[in-house]
């Protein structure tokens, strides 16, 4: 069967037309989206029920060495982590000092919900986002920053009645404006995709940088987050011509997380 | 409304049997279920089938030029659905395919629909993704995935789909013969 030119040409035509007003118009159907959004989660978690069975076989059956691993280095880290703990009372009092000079508010003086991760990446594009079970409904809104008991994990992207979808700060799309805890200097955290260091931009070659420095938000002013939340540590830096290129490591291990909190920095309107 | 359909290798004569948009939309729709339950928890190196893609494909290939684009729509949109990217840029792409594999199968591939077509639908779904992210970049300026990763994806999408091809176009087939 041939088909004529015309035909083939009307069909594209109204394929281009119907696309561009979808385009245009997208934000009418945001809604709609949402919802469906929020029926789909609840399919994807009845399918997660019904395959964790299987799930659970084939971890007992495939990582038991894996978990034995694993658990010696969650003990060393824990002995690590009750050293350390010794020191924490003491720095957060006085982080909470230094925040109140500076004008800014301690980020654990905000309100927050708990909420649980209920799936990854929407599709093979979107790696650098999270689904989480809190919602509209539950007072989250777009740009509100999600941080774990380490630190920074990124902000609400979307939100439709009962979930929320979250973009990671690895994603490249996202910057965070951040500060170094020792030098107070300022710079712009910016992702390079999962499983890859942050990058910090415009760090001068004045700048006071060594690995291993503890790099939190800065709050400043149009920040879409508040200040003094940790986001990584240095990994390394290197002197370039005009700037130094510095590189850190994510203070969330960011494939491991399972409940987030959401801040209320913002109310609904 | 209602577009052309041919898949005249199947049985009885249902060629030229009108499209209903409610039979395209059931179809995207139990696509979309499937999705949900059980697509999104199969992943090969972190990449997942394009369920969507592949059904773009094989509307075209399976209803024609008219029939092709309108499925591509329509499986574009229930993409869009689930994503966070603008409404729109996967009804496009699934829109361009499923126009694009129609031009195929009533210009050369209409003689040997006998077989499943492995090799189009992984063709096409490399297509779709190399467009998206372009479309979306143009669009509303969303970064590409990294070299690697869009490398990964590129590589493991057309397996998927070579392995949902069969029974995506058998349940096409089942319900454009189905629902009256």
């Amino acid at each position: 069967m041939a088909v004529s030119a015309s035909r083939s040409r009307s069909v594209l035509y109204v394929v281009v037309l119907s696309s561009v007003t979808l385009l245009a118009f997208g934000r009418i159907v945001s809604p709609v989206r949402g919802r469906i959004q929020d029926r789909l989660a609840t399919l994807d978690e009845v399918g997660s029920r019904a395959a964790s069975p299987v799930n659970k076989a084939l971890g007992k059956a495939f990582s038991y060495e894996q978990l034995k691993r694993e658990n010696a280095r969650l003990r060393t880290e824990l002995d690590a982590a009750r050293a350390s703990g010794l020191r924490f009372d003491d720095a957060v009092r006085e982080r909470k000092e230094l925040l109140a000079l500076d004008g800014f508010v301690d980020p654990d003086g905000y309100k927050s919900i708990r909420a649980r991760i209920v799936g990854s990446a929407l599709n093979n594009f979107t790696e650098e986002t999270l689904r989480i079970d809190r919602g509209s409904n539950d007072g989250v809104l777009v740009d509100l920053p999600v941080v774990s008991a380490s630190g920074l994990i990124g902000r609400i992207q979307s939100v439709s009645p009962k979930h929320a979808s979250v973009e990671l700060i690895t994603d490249p799309a996202l910057s965070v404006g951040v500060r170094f805890a020792r030098s107070g200097e300022v710079a712009i955290a910016v992702g390079q995709h999962t499983g890859k260091p942050l990058r910090l931009d415009l760090v001068a070659l004045s700048a006071k940088v060594a690995k291993g420095d503890v790099v939190v938000t800065s709050g400043l002013q149009n920040s879409r987050f508040p200040a003094g939340i940790a986001v990584g540590r240095v990994r390394s830096v290197r002197a370039g011509s005009i700037l130094q290129e510095v590189q850190v490591s994510p203070a969330v291990d960011l494939e491991r997380i399972g409940f987030v909190k959401v801040l209320l920095i913002r109310a609904a309107p | 409304m209602s577009v052309t359909f041919d898949p005249r290798f199947d049985r009885g004569p249902i060629r030229d049997r009108p499209v209903s948009i409610v039979r395209l939309v059931v179809l995207v729709a139990v696509v979309l279920v499937f999705d949900a339950l059980l697509f999104v928890r199969l992943r090969i190196v972190g990449v997942g089938p394009e369920p969507f893609v592949a059904l773009a494909v094989l509307g075209g290939l399976e209803l024609g030029v008219s029939g092709g684009a309108a499925l591509g729509l329509f499986a574009g949109l229930a993409a869009d659905m689930c994503t966070t990217t603008p409404v729109g840029l996967w009804a496009f792409v699934g829109g361009l395919l499923g126009f694009a594999f129609g031009l195929v199968h009533e210009r050369a591939y209409s003689d040997s629909l006998r077989r499943p077509p492995f090799a189009l639908v992984a063709i096409g779904t490399v297509f779709a993704l190399l467009l998206e992210p372009s479309f979306a970049f143009v669009v509303s300026e969303t970064p590409f995935p990294s070299p690697l990763r869009l490398m990964t994806i590129l590589l493991v999408t057309p397996l998927w789909a070579i392995v949902l091809t069969f029974p995506l176009r058998s349940l096409l087939r089942f319900v454009m013969r189905s629902l009256s």
